[in-house]
């Protein structure tokens, strides 16, 4: 299923791999299901109880606050976000009016499904051992004879605690079941076991000792409090969750809202059905894993395999057309085959095998739970990247170096990783693109192809991970392989994490197209003099480099993570070239081929960075006297030279590398990347002149050396796989013409033993088909994301261009204008133009007041509620401009009028107010009359749209 | 009729420690189960793969099962309707749910020729669906016969079920352990239940819902 790399050359080791030579990584495979039904829960919840509780006339308001802001639901989240920020306090006022808070009983929930969960889990084991079930050993241990048996297999298996033994009488099966609390574990002998216990004595040792090897492992606890987690979430969870979603998709509302809002919600009961899948899958796939590990220890605890030998063998087992079928249906089984059983008792092989399976369904959980984890704030967006990385890598990494331990010991093909990260990233793919996560409200992302960067990236760690395996296993063959795995996994999964931190923080709006401008990202500097008037191909670049991963500096962003990536393959080469390290496997010229490449680089770097500088100092940056051009181009070049320096490096060293090509390139790459640094610093130091050096040092610091290790590293692993193929396509074409020359010159030789280069090209056609196409599809979206990136788009205004372009947004549909415009009239607009009829109706009143004073005192009275009638037109004009703008340009323009007509009124009322004669008089009563028109021409332009019931 | 009747499970129990005393721990532990809960759970499907069980799915072919499933379910033919039974064994859930008092065991009433043709056809067939050799079967089948038609000679024993109509199941393992040199009768003499008239079962010999055919015959 996973292809594998090349050949070990050590011979079979004669006895069996001890299967417990690494952790199984069973518990952290526990781990995520239990992680993402916590998340989920946490996710749900809220969910639930604000659809269960909320006044729904408040949660349409709220939610026609979005709408009255001109927010197009249909478009993509990236158009959505720019129309959001457009008047951001205004839609905030609006959304802060109609919250409904539920946080106190959404956390009373939760607390009750936890306990729920507690409960569940301390009643399992009494509901299975029931009077009406089960009876006490004692009961039928008629002879006397099963309790020291009993005993005696306990002392065997060394537990701490006896388990408790008890009967089904009923049951005619010959087996048992281990179950309980950690404290209190059970066993339960079926009857069929007990009436043979001295027939097939064999038998009985066999499944008891089996039975025991489950608690010997502690496969109760985390197993049954997944058990009692899942049950609990089902009920009190998912289902409440699935139909209040189900109400939401189907049955509440207008039909035309409930379409207009459908994707999204379809996204999202499609990810809940994706979860159900993934949890029950991956636990049957995992307790299946757990059944090999107790046949092996019952064996080990001295069972006979006899009982293993006889048992039955289904027919038509996995044969021809059944085939397919019968591996579906296995993957619903508690147990594996008795085949696999019997086998694995000889051979624990499928304990150490990749698969594609747990793989798959591990990226699928990981991207669900990066979902649901969107609940917590912001400011742990580092904790919840680290936690889904480490759970990534850490399942990814553990079988993985598993596999390639076997490959070494049993001298089988050691797996190249690849494909191991191809399985991952599918499943991320597969939950980003059926969950809400990357379409939001559309069916389908635009640019899928940006995912590709994370399936890019699964492939490179796990590629990296398997070859830093193989490299620590060779050379520290003696020694327990635990600690060097634990170090082999924490590197890429906090390369991982930086990179999944920079994904959530701006990489995930990739999938939406290129949104940015070249003029809003470089203003974002805030250098004097950026973004300059003519932004020629440099700054564009410039631009989009500024974007990629090593943007993000800051120490959250664990971008020094991926200096590790250099680091552990160093260690590990300088470790296996040891005088007296065995089995290095061909890798022998590793260490000096990636030192000499690593410095042939440096060098190279740095001749490079020299004329890109003294170019830079001839293309008159400063010209026009701000330094923002010139310190922005002193901070970028560099950093794209050193990238490409890095890249060509690993490129070539991997070419030209057979073992461990991936990690001696990156360790080339790394050494060229400190040359590059250092020699960028020296040189900006020099370009500066007088300048104080802290000024070229803080460069150095603070551009080029995160973003030599942050995007450099990934950029030069990329590259090491187009180096490597290349490298191989060189060698293979060299072979070819070789072999046609040999067979002119002298015909066949049949006893020549092919290369192990030969030996690859052999391999079978679609194999190598399948890596065409993978090649093919990274080189595709390489191709797809670079003409997808739109850097020639509008620059926004002088001043302060936007990072994200204020781009036209499409014009709403007929429905979608409708919705926003009743919104805006809901929300909060016929709320305002009441107000202001109110204001004027007062101020009417108070000027007729005036007119009809007969007095002085009359009169100063009156004149009191015409300035008292002033100040409220002021407020009520100012909180009417204060609200959001009407969605649309001329419905702006009847409510700009609507404002400017009523300010004129206030203007007018104050100088009537003031100086109280004909002349303000009749400029009052005009303003007033325009008002009221204003007004007028508003409610019925409202009315002919469709926004209010005409009156 | 009434000194003739015969409790289902003290049949099993005789015919068991006749033909395969080994089972006799299986006959223990079923004692602490009222009728109706034994017949239920011997009846349930087979678990053959539960988490953290062995899973290798293997079942013994056990006469317990067979020699009460078939002796109570020729009892219910001939003793009630199927609807009669239902209702029945719906009542005893129901008094498990709420009462949680056992209910009064099944007894076996004077059989006829043809009754007693028809129990052991019961027999037969649900051995062969249980995987029981033939031969295995034939044994068990006339053990059955033989147990209940001995039954029938000894009106004496009767006597001694009356004083306790209404207790709790009577145990029905030894009460000492077995020896495993080979069967031996009962320490205690059988002791046949209360009438199966009061339940309102025929006088005479009725006619099966559903006729069992033998199998392996």
């Amino acid at each position: 299923m996973v292809a594998g790399a090349r050949a070990a050359e050590q011979p079979a080791d004669v006895a069996p791999l001890d299967e417990r030579v690494l952790v199984a990584g069973t518990t952290l495979r526990f781990a995520l299901l239990l992680a993402l039904l916590v998340a989920a829960s946490v996710s749900m919840i809220p969910r639930t109880v604000w659809h269960l509780f909320a006044s729904p006339e408040k949660a349409d308001l709220e939610a026609a606050c979005f709408l009255a802001a001109g927010i197009d639901p249909s478009v993509s989240a990236n158009a959505s976000f720019v129309q959001s920020q457009r008047q951001p306090a205004a839609l905030e006022e609006c959304t802060a009016r109609f919250a409904q808070d539920f946080t106190t009983v959404s956390v009373s929930v939760g607390l009750v499904a936890l306990a729920a969960a507690c409960t569940v889990h301390r009643l399992l084991p009494l509901w299975r051992t029931r009077r009406t079930k089960v009876v006490p050993l004692d009961v039928v241990d008629v002879h006397g004879r099963l309790r020291p048996l009993l005993d005696e297999l306990v002392t065997v298996a060394g537990l701490d605690r006896t388990p408790r033994f008890v009967v089904d009488p009923a049951s005619q099966a010959t087996g048992a079941v281990a179950f309980g609390r950690p404290r209190r574990p059970v066993i339960r002998l079926d009857g069929g076991l007990v009436v043979t216990a001295d027939s097939e004595q064999e038998r009985f040792r066999a499944v008891v000792l089996h039975e025991l090897a489950h608690l010997h492992h502690k496969d109760i606890d985390i197993t049954y409090a997944t058990v009692a987690l899942w049950r609990v979430f089902l009920v009190l969870v998912l289902l409440p969750w699935t139909a209040v979603g189900l109400d939401v998709l189907l049955l509440r509302g207008s039909a035309e809202v409930r379409g207009v809002y459908a994707p999204f919600n379809t996204h999202a009961h499609v990810l809940g059905g994706l979860l159900v899948l993934a949890v029950y899958l991956s636990r049957l796939e995992i307790l299946r894993h757990r059944e090999i590990y107790a046949d092996l220890m019952a064996v080990r605890w001295g069972a006979s395999a006899q009982p293993w030998q006889d048992s039955p063998v289904r027919r038509h087992a996995g044969e021809g057309w059944r085939r397919p079928f019968v591996r579906i249906a296995a993957l619903w089984h508690t147990h594996p085959s008795p085949a696999l059983r019997r086998a694995s008792l000889t051979d624990p092989k499928a304990l150490f095998t990749l698969r594609a399976l747990p793989l798959l369904l591990t990226g699928l959980a990981a991207d669900i739970l990066v979902w649901h984890l969107n609940a917590l704030p912001s400011e742990f967006l580092w904790l919840s990247a680290v936690l889904v990385a480490g759970l990534v890598i850490g399942i990814g990494g553990v079988a993985l170096w598993r596999a390639v331990l076997y490959a070494l010991r049993a001298g089988g093909t050691v797996p190249s990783g690849w494909s191991a990260g191809l399985w991952l990233g599918l499943g991320v793919v597969v939950g980003e693109l059926t969950g809400p996560r990357a379409a939001m409200n559309q069916w389908l992302p635009t640019h899928p192809e940006a995912l590709l960067i994370l399936v890019a990236v699964l492939v490179l760690l796990m590629t990296w991970t398997a070859q830093n395996a193989e490299g620590w296993l060779r050379a520290r063959r003696e020694r327990p392989p635990g600690p060097a795995m634990l170090a082999g996994l924490a590197v890429p999964a906090l390369a991982y994490a930086s990179v999944l931190y920079w994904w959530r923080s701006v990489g995930e709006v990739l999938t939406d197209g290129w949104p940015f401008t070249t003029a809003g990202v470089l203003a974002s500097y805030g250098l004097p003099g950026l973004p300059p008037s003519d932004a020629g191909p440099l700054w564009h670049v410039v631009a989009v480099l500024g974007l990629l991963p090593g943007t993000l500096t800051g120490a959250g962003s664990l971008w020094w993570s991926q200096v590790l990536l250099w680091v552990l393959p160093v260690l590990a080469l300088v470790v296996a070239s040891r005088p007296g390290r065995e089995g290095t496997g061909g890798g022998g010229r590793s260490p000096v081929a990636g030192l000499v490449g690593g410095l042939t680089g440096g060098i190279v770097c740095s001749a490079g960075l020299a004329v890109a500088l003294a170019r830079l100092r001839d293309a008159e940056l400063e010209a026009s006297g701000a330094v923002g051009p010139l310190r922005l181009a002193q901070m970028m070049v560099p950093v794209l030279v050193i990238c490409a320096a890095m890249a060509l490096t690993a490129a070539v060293v991997a070419a030209l590398t057979d073992s461990r090509w991936l990690t001696t390139g990156l360790a080339a790459a790394g050494i060229t990347a400190l040359v590059g640094v250092v020699a960028a610093h020296t040189l900006v130091r020099a370009d500066a002149g007088s300048g104080p050096s802290a000024v070229a040092w803080s460069l150095s610091r603070e551009a080029h050396l995160p973003y030599a290790v942050a995007l450099g590293t990934p950029v030069a692993g990329l590259v090491a796989f187009v180096g490597r193929g290349a490298g191989l396509a060189g060698r293979g074409a060299a072979l070819l013409v070789r072999q046609v020359t040999t067979r002119r010159r002298a015909g066949p030789h049949p006893a020549a033993r092919p290369s192990p280069v030969a030996q690859r090209l052999l391999r079978p056609k679609w194999r190598r088909a399948v890596r065409l196409a993978a090649v093919g599809a990274v080189v595709t979206w390489v191709g797809a994301t670079a003409l997808a990136v739109d850097v020639s788009a509008s620059p926004g205004p002088a001043s302060l261009p936007a990072l994200v372009p204020d781009r036209a947004a499409p014009e709403p549909s007929a429905t979608v204008s409708r919705l926003q415009h009743q919104a805006w009239a809901t929300a909060g607009g016929l709320e305002r133009i009441e107000a202001l009829r109110t204001a004027e109706l007062r101020y009417s009143a108070a000027v007729t007041a005036v007119g009809e004073a007969t007095d002085d005192t009359g009169f100063l009275q009156a004149m009191d509620r015409v300035t008292s009638a002033c100040g409220a037109m002021d407020r009520a004009t100012r909180r009417a401009d204060a609200y959001l703008s009407v969605p649309s340009t001329a419905g702006q323009r009847m409510w700009t009028r609507v404002l400017t007509r009523h300010r004129e009124m206030t203007d007018t009322c104050r100088d009537l107010a003031t100086r109280p004669d004909r002349a303000t008089a009749e400029a009052a009563d005009t303003a007033r009359r325009n008002a009221i028109d204003s007004v007028d021409a508003m409610s019925y332009w409202l009315a002919e749209k469709g926004a209010i019931r005409p009156k | 009729m009434d000194a003739k009747a015969v409790r289902v499970r003290d049949v099993v129990r005789d015919v068991v420690t006749e033909v395969a005393p080994e089972e006799l721990p299986l006959l223990a532990g079923l004692a602490g189960f009222d009728d109706a809960t034994a017949v239920q759970r011997l009846g349930g499907g087979v678990r053959r793969r539960e988490p953290l069980g062995f899973g290798l799915g293997e079942v013994a072919a056990l006469v317990t099962p067979v020699v009460w499933l078939a002796v109570d379910q020729a009892t219910q033919q001939i003793v009630g309707t199927w609807v009669q039974n239902r209702v029945a064994r719906t009542g005893v859930a129901l008094r498990r749910v709420f009462r949680r008092s056992a209910p009064p065991p099944v007894v076996i009433p004077a059989l006829t020729r043809e009754q007693l043709a028809l129990v052991r056809r019961s027999v037969l067939t649900m051995a062969a669906q249980r995987g029981l050799e033939p031969e295995r079967a034939a044994v068990i089948a006339d053990a059955v016969v033989t147990r209940l038609v001995l039954d029938e000679t000894e009106p004496e024993t009767a006597a001694a079920a009356e004083a306790e109509p209404d207790g709790p199941p009577e145990p029905l393992a030894p009460p000492t352990p077995v020896r495993p040199n080979g069967p031996e009768p009962p320490d205690a003499p059988v002791q046949p239940n209360e009438a199966a008239g009061r339940d309102g079962g025929p006088e005479g010999p009725e006619q099966p819902d559903e006729p069992t055919r033998p199998a392996g015959t």
